[in-house]
């Protein structure tokens, strides 16, 4: 297994050299056949890497303990569904992993380019398989998956048991696959630059890459999200930790870059700019890809730490060089074919919205290499936790939120204030009613009074759009759906834009909820007990604890109450694996649309007594449903046309 | 801009208050320690979140140094004396470790600033082009031609609200 899983590396990166050059000399020399032949060994990159995949895949469901990265991830003891988990859960095993989701995402980019690409294709088929190159090269000469043990052992070292988790069979892969799939849309950018057709040809594949990566991260950065928060046990979601900040980065960067390129597709405008936000998005990408291969910041998350990521680095320094040299070569090439009329237009607040993503970005950044800056400069070591992040984002966060519910009410070209006033009174009124109903029911803190009033502001905006658009429709005699669904189907990318702002603003409501108004409390109990928090009332009913061969579980049973109403009976759990000297906690969680109760066993004796972390967190379900309303976004803004019926109506 | 710099400040006043009344009070202001200081043994993790043994034992004496009637400063820095000062989530707000706090709203004001040059410039470009006989590839004929065929395409823009008017008509 482990040399058709070799043979079929080397023939990979073979049959990359050979698409570069057969679909680049056929451009150059006119041969459309040297072209396709080159294209179509593109093809046969996420077959050959198939393989590869398929044999690691064989040699951990046969145990084949000789393959030296089987033994590390894996035990006879494990149980087959986590083989899919072990598969990506070292580092070599991720680098094949992206190398084949690279493979792949290759392959249905160019054999589903737009035809308006065609001058292009060569190049940006270039461009991919130059990246696919670097990481199969990476694969054979530095980390292979399928190095041999040294001596067999009789069995494995096992799996992570923080990793045994249902989250882990898809946050890790889609984070993987948000993260390597930018190398597409930056791809389609480059390559269209290099083939000297910069002008709007790349815009439409470029976008619709672009929000197909976005939201792939998006949801990645969510899954991990809810990981954290069910099993990592202590109540939190986000921890601005190094790598979750790798992930992030890259997200951002791409949130402007989609707005950004609407100026282009609509207006021709802002050319130079969207090149310069692709290039950023993907060096942010690799940026991430170096953190998470033992660059130099401690993280939970990090493949051990490895000097690979150094050669990862070196290959995003060496990335950003070359797309800016290749980018002054073509500048003349990028004017604008119009000019910015005012101040006061949809083109302008686009420009606002980029200044502060780049700067959330940037500030992330900062906070992330400071450390190391601070370290190298003065010898000394300190932290960027997560009370920096939330004192400088925080503000910049709000003044996107606002900017959301103003910008998408700005006509194109120019506007006047008293236009902008005139179509954002409704969402004032929201937002101030919204106010004096939080103030009214004892919502005096400042911050998340702003943050509330905010989504406030534009959610009403956002309804205000749908209801007016709604009923224009309906005079013409279409039912309510009809019109609704009409309206949306309409103009996608801006009511699927709408609905990715919902996604947004549950955020939002989740975030500010939970971190304003949490409580927690650390409360020791003896069984039958009873512990008070707020309105609920938990019985610590007794614990028992089930010895498996690679875990102790420990399953505590509790009954919740609220104002004398009996909610049901939770079994929040802990597992410690010798093996590992590791705890996983599985905490209870009570989720209403209003607040969460969670419970986490902290500590369970063998009397029976125990530790319970007890926390109500408030709004933090809409967190939750933002992922599939982030996703229905994204559907609705790609759904192919059928025909344009709406046209006739604008003649 | 200065609504950024508000809320920096709201947040920094709000960071100030902290007078202990009761026991509640106590356990909130105990928690708003843990929140400050990292477990010195896991990355990334500060002491409310932690479950290591050293994180059990640092909460400890958090809680046993307020009720000895200790404030946040003395706490931390008895930490801060121990550790070092990464023991802290945050860099202090003061000396060199200024740097990293003031660099993010320096960034924005610069960004903005940028922002402001970039629409100036990009209004006035156009014309510019125009009058600059180094710049264009095209005769001057050729660029009013493009420009009435640019204002022509752009009136026929229509806004969305205007579009969905128009189709009750």
């Amino acid at each position: 297994m482990a040399s058709l899983g070799n043979t079929t590396l080397i023939m990979t990166l073979v049959i990359a050299l050979y698409s570069i050059l057969a679909s680049l000399s056929g451009h150059y020399y006119k041969s459309n056949q040297l072209t396709k032949s080159g294209l179509n060994a593109t093809y046969l990159t996420p077959i050959l890497l198939g393989i590869s995949t398929g044999s690691l895949v064989t040699a951990f469901v046969t145990n084949n303990f000789g393959i030296q990265y089987v033994a590390e991830h894996s035990n006879l003891s494990m149980e087959k569904q986590y083989i899919w988990v072990a598969f990506y859960a070292g580092n070599e095993g991720s680098l094949l992993f992206i190398a084949f989701a690279l493979a792949v995402l290759s392959a249905i980019a160019i054999f589903f380019s737009p035809s308006q690409n065609e001058h292009s294709i060569p190049h940006i088929n270039s461009v991919l398989m130059i990246i696919l190159i670097f990481f199969v090269g990476v694969m054979i000469f530095l980390a292979n998956p399928f190095a041999l043990s040294q001596t067999i052992p009789a069995d494995g070292k096992g799996i992570n048991p923080l990793l045994t988790h249902p989250g882990m069979f898809i946050h890790p892969p889609v984070l993987m696959t948000g993260l390597i799939s930018f190398s597409v849309p930056f791809s389609i950018a480059m390559g269209s630059l290099l083939a000297g057709k910069i002008e709007d040809q790349w815009v439409d594949s470029g976008r619709l890459w672009g929000i197909i990566c976005w939201g792939m991260l998006g949801i990645g950065l969510l899954l991990g999200s809810w990981w954290a928060y069910t099993i990592l046990g202590w109540g939190g979601y986000w921890a601005w930790d190094p790598v979750e900040n790798a992930g992030f980065m890259p997200w951002i960067v791409m949130t402007a870059f989609i707005h950004s390129i609407m100026v282009q597709k609509r207006r021709g405008m802002f050319r130079m700019w969207n090149m310069v936000l692709i290039i950023l998005a993907f060096a942010f990408a690799q940026f991430g890809m170096f953190i998470n291969r033992g660059g130099p910041v401690p993280s939970v998350h990090s493949f051990g730490a490895s000097t690979l990521g150094w050669i990862f680095l070196m290959f995003m320094i060496v990335t950003v060089l070359i797309s800016f040299a290749i980018f002054f070569i073509r500048y003349n090439a990028m004017k604008s074919s119009s000019k910015l009329e005012s101040a006061l237009s949809r083109e302008a607040s686009f420009l606002v919205n980029n200044l502060l993503f780049l700067t959330v970005a940037f500030v992330t950044l900062w906070g992330v290499i400071y450390p190391l800056i601070s370290e190298l400069t003065q010898g000394q070591t300190i932290t960027v936790g997560q009370p920096f992040y939330n004192q400088v984002n925080g503000p910049i966060f709000l003044m996107i939120i606002l900017l959301m519910g103003i910008a998408p009410f700005l006509p194109w070209r120019h506007t006047t204030l008293a236009n902008i006033l005139k179509s954002i009174y409704v969402p004032i009124l929201g937002a101030s009613s919204m106010t004096l109903l939080l103030i009214i029911s004892g919502v005096t803190k400042i911050f998340p009074l702003i943050a509330f009033a905010l989504c406030a502001f534009v959610i009403t905006g956002i309804l205000k759009e749908w209801i007016r658009g709604t009923l224009v429709r309906r005079k013409r005699g279409e039912n309510t759906i009809t019109a609704f669904t009409r309206l949306i189907a309409g103009n996608k990318p801006r009511y699927g834009g709408y609905v990715a702002h919902l996604a947004v603003i549950f955020l939002c409501l989740g975030v500010a909820g939970s971190s304003f108004y949490g409580v927690q409390e650390d409360v020791p109990m003896i069984p039958g007990e009873k512990f008070s928090l707020e309105e609920y009332t938990i019985e610590y009913v007794g614990s028992e604890n089930i010895k498996n061969p690679d875990r102790t579980q420990t399953k505590a049973e509790i009954r919740v109450i609220k104002n004398g109403e009996f909610l049901g009976t939770y079994f929040p759990r802990r597992d410690f694996y010798p093996n590992f000297n590791m705890a996983s906690t599985q905490a209870a969680i009570r989720s209403t649309f209003i607040e969460d109760l969670y419970i986490i066993p902290g500590e369970v004796l063998e009397d029976g007594n125990a530790i319970f972390r007890v926390l109500i967190n408030p709004l933090v379900i809409w967190m939750w449903i933002a992922g599939p309303v982030l996703i229905l976004a994204v559907l609705i803004t790609l759904w192919p046309e059928k025909k344009r019926i709406d046209n006739a109506d604008f003649t | 801009m200065l609504f950024y710099f508000v809320v920096l400040v709201i947040v920094a006043g709000c960071n100030n208050q902290q007078s202990a009344k009761n026991i509640e009070d106590l356990n909130i202001l105990a928690q708003d320690i843990d929140s400050k200081l990292m477990c010195p043994v896991c990355p990334s993790e500060t002491l409310d979140q932690s479950q290591t043994l050293i994180a059990k034992q640092m909460r400890g004496i958090i809680r046993e140094k307020l009720n000895q009637g200790e404030n946040t400063e003395d706490i931390l820095d008895y930490f801060v004396d121990r550790y070092g000062v990464q023991i802290l989530a945050e860099p202090p707000k003061s000396g060199s470790y200024l740097l990293i706090w003031i660099v993010p709203p320096i960034g924005l004001v610069l960004g903005s600033v940028v922002l402001v040059v970039t629409i100036v410039s990009m209004r006035k470009k156009s014309f510019q082009d125009f009058n600059d006989p180094a710049s264009d590839n095209m005769d001057k004929y050729l660029l009013k031609v493009d420009e009435f065929i640019n204002k022509s395409i752009n009136k026929s823009q229509i806004t969305d609200q205007q579009a969905d008017e128009r189709t009750t008509n």
